[in-house]
């Protein structure tokens, strides 16, 4: 990039900015700064850069993936991101009200607490019951101590 | 982007290595300081700004590693420990040290006249425009290497340098006037 040349008053004022005599640092300085930096150094030795090790390169490599493969999952099976849609304010108090009916002398801090948990319980998805037969998934030490199931009672 | 490691001087600056620093100090004090005294108007401070800036080099070594230029690296440094001393001071005292200016130029007394008009017209300009004038004129430095200390485009430097003359040159012609 070609800069415009100054005008002549302006190249002027420039060559006399430069003749003008500039302090060159004290003797004292070089020596100041050295002692300072000695004492900097013997403080605070350098700090090694921390390089990742192959184990951990492996296994930062590794989570990622598993992030990555249950993102990728979770978006094919359409999932809805969203976790909760908040809890109703109504039902919670619904359910304080019923629990201070059922039990008065608990502190309202409580009656809350327990209501929030009924609240947030209810909204949990329902799972399959699962019934395996005896001693199926367990170890044979243990497959004699698993009490008996009727399988047959569910199908 | 890769840093410098081949560069002997900054890797015994990384290492923290005592002749590196020596090294380094021989090589850019003298314009560290008289671009220092460009923008501050004192030696004493300059000499200051210019150790607080070869002490935050051996504080920060490991950042080091990813320079690639140290002039530069440390013409910004001073830039900004300038700054912080502007700041502190708020132009309390734009014309700071001028006696010292005034004793440098002793030997002519027409000339030291001059000398201390122009420092004084000098520190009385913006920050800005006095640190380009200094970077320029004291540092040594090229528009480009100005442009990259300030983080301003080039042609943004160059005409900064020129405001800041003009505006120098109308100071000194209010005063003669």
């Amino acid at each position: 990039m070609k800069l415009p040349d100054l005008p002549e008053d302006l190249a002027a004022l420039e060559r006399e900015l430069a003749s003008r005599r500039r302090p060159a640092p004290s003797d004292a300085l070089r020596q100041r700064i050295l002692a300072a930096a000695r004492r900097e150094l013997a403080a605070r030795p350098a700090p090694e850069r921390r390089r990742l090790g192959a184990w951990e390169f492996a296994l930062a490599a590794a989570a990622a993936f598993i992030l990555l493969l249950n993102l990728s999952i979770s978006a094919a099976n359409n999932m809805s991101w969203r976790l909760c849609g908040g809890l109703d304010r109504e039902a919670v108090a619904g359910a304080a009200e019923e629990i201070s009916r059922l039990a008065p002398d608990l502190p309202p801090q409580e009656i809350r607490r327990e209501a929030l948990i009924l609240v947030a319980g209810s909204r949990l998805p329902m799972l399959p019951q699962v019934r395996l037969k005896p001693g199926a998934g367990m170890p044979p030490s243990r497959q004699s101590a698993a009490p008996a199931e009727d399988t047959t009672a569910h199908p | 982007m890769p840093g410098r490691s081949d560069d002997p001087l900054l890797a015994g600056l990384v290492a923290g290595r005592e002749d590196a620093l020596a090294a380094a100090y021989d090589l850019f004090a003298q314009r560290l300081v008289a671009a220092a005294w460009g923008m501050l108007g004192s030696r004493e401070e300059a000499e200051d700004a210019v150790q607080e800036v070869f002490l935050n080099l051996v504080r920060s070594r490991s950042a080091l590693a990813d320079v690639e230029n140290l002039q530069g690296y440390l013409f910004t440094a001073l830039r900004h420990a300038a700054m912080r001393r502007w700041n502190g001071r708020k132009r309390e005292r734009a014309s700071a040290d001028l006696g010292a200016a005034e004793d440098l130029a002793a030997p002519e007394a027409a000339r030291a006249e001059r000398s201390a008009r122009l420092e004084r017209a000098l520190q009385a300009l913006p920050p800005e425009q006095r640190a380009v004038v200094a970077l320029k004129i004291d540092g040594g430095l090229t528009f480009a290497e100005i442009a990259a200390v300030l983080g301003t485009s080039l042609s943004t430097a160059a005409s900064r340098y020129r405001y800041a003359l003009e505006k120098l040159r109308q100071r000194l012609e209010e005063e003669r006037t």
